[in-house]
């Protein structure tokens, strides 16, 4: 028996992590319904809370009940289940388990799914006739029957072959019709069973505030954040604001507070947007600011023309040891393979350089001149701000420190997990109880042939190549 | 079309117990379509290199194979220059029982032990069984030249010795060299 770790059912790290959430698990039939609910348990809730529903009998109230068919593939099943209950083909517990002669189990479906691509057993390879499949012995279906599943709609826990039952007949969550169903204009729509003593709600009303019509149900919704009349003060201004506005609102409220526009650089003077023009004469960055600005944007241009320029030199870098390759490979076949750059001082200073390398070169130099001449009133500015920098840098440092001790802990927290881990999985892949020839990470599947898997050595025709 | 429980839980396990040297993970927009890394086996002329492969699932999945192709070069006997793989569980020797990590290390096991006897690159395969000192040679080349991007200039200087260079004359040499020099 191979348990999966419990990490193995924790969300992904990687962008698709709501993988479990791609398969509905069930489906509702609004066209048919279930058959009466004679069951003693039917929840005379129902009726007798509803003042709509009083007159009608119990089993009128269950003619609100809609037929669910459950997918039971993509259900959730409570903890590890028991690896022999296990398809090996679809990997979830069997549904209409059947039998092989050479003693395997597949759900039906599966394996006339495996069979319609070739007449063998998918475990062992043993020849496999369609008629020769027998139903799985009563023991297993009744293993099943009693695996614990999560409702898909309360997620309560219940035997999976009950659950088509407590979605039709008890759960709260699950969807009924609507009691307006019953009544002469016969609603049509769905609500959760745990609402349906409550009136229809499914019939036009008019907003008070913008006077739209919308349906009853869905008015507290639309009065909360779609509404176009409705006001409310502003948090800051208190001036009578639309609801659906408010964000708009606070971006240019003149009272909502707002952070210098030097804040980027260091400023942490905070005011009113109103009063923000008084601080503007006193801020200690009002002459640093610009040329701050100015000199950023000049770095991130140069930066860009560094990229550009080691670009473009690694490019011809290359083609250079290329064509010297060709020329020269006789002389020096062996460093020139290496793609170091150990070699290249010597290949730029190579006497044959066509015209076309002057050029490059010569476009380098005046680059790096003019590099040399920013470089040089940078540090001009540098100079003024170095202390100011310093101090203003300096808890962020601190700050930085502590951080990196923190994320070297989680490191450490994180080694120890994935150490255990790998033992655990060494553990697994070295003593697994798998039958026969098998020791693999599968071993506890049930399945001999398992990694790594020997490749066929006779038949070496071609139809065998993989085409992609 | 919505993506079975096995290829999720396939997947979840992928993530959650990775297979040692092997990494597959699914792209967020199509979930049956997956980055693939192997790294070469230690006591093989792959050693240190980590191969690029694509793997996807087709729509029948588990019933066909998935389809596996290699986007990193290597020089092997029964891997083709378009990176396509000869592997019978990939073809002909396909189960529904059969796994995305029990493929991926059957691949990782033919890098380990290619089969010259059943090749995709004639040309390769023969020089595999002519000359196999000379074949393990150039398979080391293409590792050093392939398979090696994902390590620093460091530690590749650090390996520069374990590997041999390439001789002007082999017949791969050029062949090389080009798809070197335009990249
Ligand atoms: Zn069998
Ligand atoms: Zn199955
Ligand atoms: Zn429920
Ligand atoms: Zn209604
Ligand atoms: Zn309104
Ligand atoms: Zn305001
Ligand atoms: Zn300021």
């Amino acid at each position: 028996m191979s348990e999966t770790p419990a990490l193995a059912r924790q969300p992904l790290p990687f962008p698709g992590s709501h993988l479990s959430d791609l398969s509905q698990p069930y489906t509702i039939h609004t066209d048919v319904e279930v058959d009466r609910g004679n069951s003693p348990e039917t929840p005379s809730r129902l009726t007798s809370s509803s003042p709509n529903l009083s007159d009608h009998s119990i089993s009128r109230a269950s003619d609100l009940n809609l037929r669910h068919t459950i997918d039971l593939r993509a259900i959730t099943y409570d903890g590890i289940v028991d690896e022999n209950l296990v398809c090996p083909i679809c990997r979830c517990p069997f549904i209409d388990p059947v039998l092989t002669d050479c003693d395997h189990v597949f759900c039906r479906a599966c394996i006339d799914g495996s069979l319609s691509h070739g007449n063998f057993c998918p475990i062992d390879r043993l020849p496999l006739a369609e008629d020769s499949l027998t139903r799985a012995p009563k023991m297993v279906f009744n293993q099943l029957d009693s695996l614990k599943a999560k409702c898909p709609c309360c997620a309560k826990l219940l035997p999976r072959s009950g659950l088509e039952t407590h979605l039709e007949r008890y759960c709260l969550e699950a969807h009924v019709r609507c009691p307006g169903f019953l009544l002469e204009q016969g609603c049509s729509e769905m609500v959760k069973r745990g609402v349906s003593n409550q009136h229809c709600l499914h019939y036009p009303a008019d907003c008070p505030d913008c006077s739209e019509t919308i349906q009853q149900a869905e008015m507290d919704t639309h009065r909360d954040t779609f509404c176009k009349e409705r006001l409310k003060p502003c948090d800051y201004c208190e001036v009578e604001i639309l609801r659906c506005n408010e964000s708009e609102h606070v971006e240019n409220c003149p009272d909502a507070v707002q952070s210098c526009r030097w804040a980027e650089y260091g400023c942490q003077h905070e005011a009113k947007r109103k009063d923000l023009h008084l601080h503007a004469g006193d801020c200690h960055f009002k002459s640093i600011g610009p040329m701050a600005g100015f000199l950023k944007k000049e770095i991130n241009s140069l930066r860009n023309d560094v990229q550009n320029l080691t670009e473009t030199n690694h490019l011809q870098e290359r083609r250079i040891k290329f064509l010297e390759s060709g020329q020269r490979a006789s002389e020096r076949p062996m460093e020139l393979m290496d793609l170091s750059l150990a070699n290249l001082p010597e290949a730029t200073s190579a006497d044959s350089l066509d015209p076309g390398h002057d050029y490059l070169l010569s476009l380098l130099e005046t680059q790096q001149n003019r590099l040399s001449h920013l470089s040089a009133e940078l540090s001009d500015f540098q100079g003024k701000n170095t202390m100011m920098l310093f101090n203003e840098t300096l808890p962020l440092k601190n700050e930085l420190a502590e951080l990196r001790s923190t994320q070297q802990v989680t490191c450490m927290h994180v080694r120890w997990l994935m150490r255990f881990r790998m033992q655990e999985n060494q553990r697994r892949f070295g003593g697994g109880p798998g039958p026969a020839s098998s020791g693999g990470p599968e071993g506890g599947a049930g399945f001999g042939g398992e990694p790594p898997l020997s490749r066929r050595l006779s038949d070496s025709s071609r139809d065998v190549i993989t085409k992609l | 079309m919505a993506l079975p429980k096995r290829i999720i839980k396939e997947t979840e396990r992928l993530m959650a117990e990775p297979v040692p040297g092997i990494s597959a993970v699914p792209h967020g927009d199509n979930l049956r379509y997956f980055d693939v890394t192997i790294d070469g086996p230690e006591s093989s002329p792959y050693n240190h290199g980590r191969y690029k492969l694509e793997l996807f699932l087709p729509d029948d999945y588990p019933m066909t194979p998935p389809k596996v192709r290699f986007m990193t070069k290597i020089y092997h006997p029964n891997i083709d220059k378009l990176g396509r793989i000869c592997l019978d569980v990939l073809k002909s020797n396909w189960s529904p029982a059969l796994q995305i990590r029990t493929i991926l290390l059957s691949i990782q096991a033919l890098l380990g032990a290619p089969n010259p006897d059943d090749p995709l690159d004639p040309n390769v395969a023969k020089k595999w069984v002519d000359d196999p000192d000379d074949a393990i040679r150039e398979a080391k080349v293409w590792t050093w030249k392939f398979g090696m991007d994902y390590l620093g200039f460091e530690e590749r200087k650090k390996l520069r010795s374990d590997f041999p260079t390439m001789a002007k004359g082999d017949e791969n040499y050029h062949r090389a060299k080009i798809s070197d020099g335009t990249t």
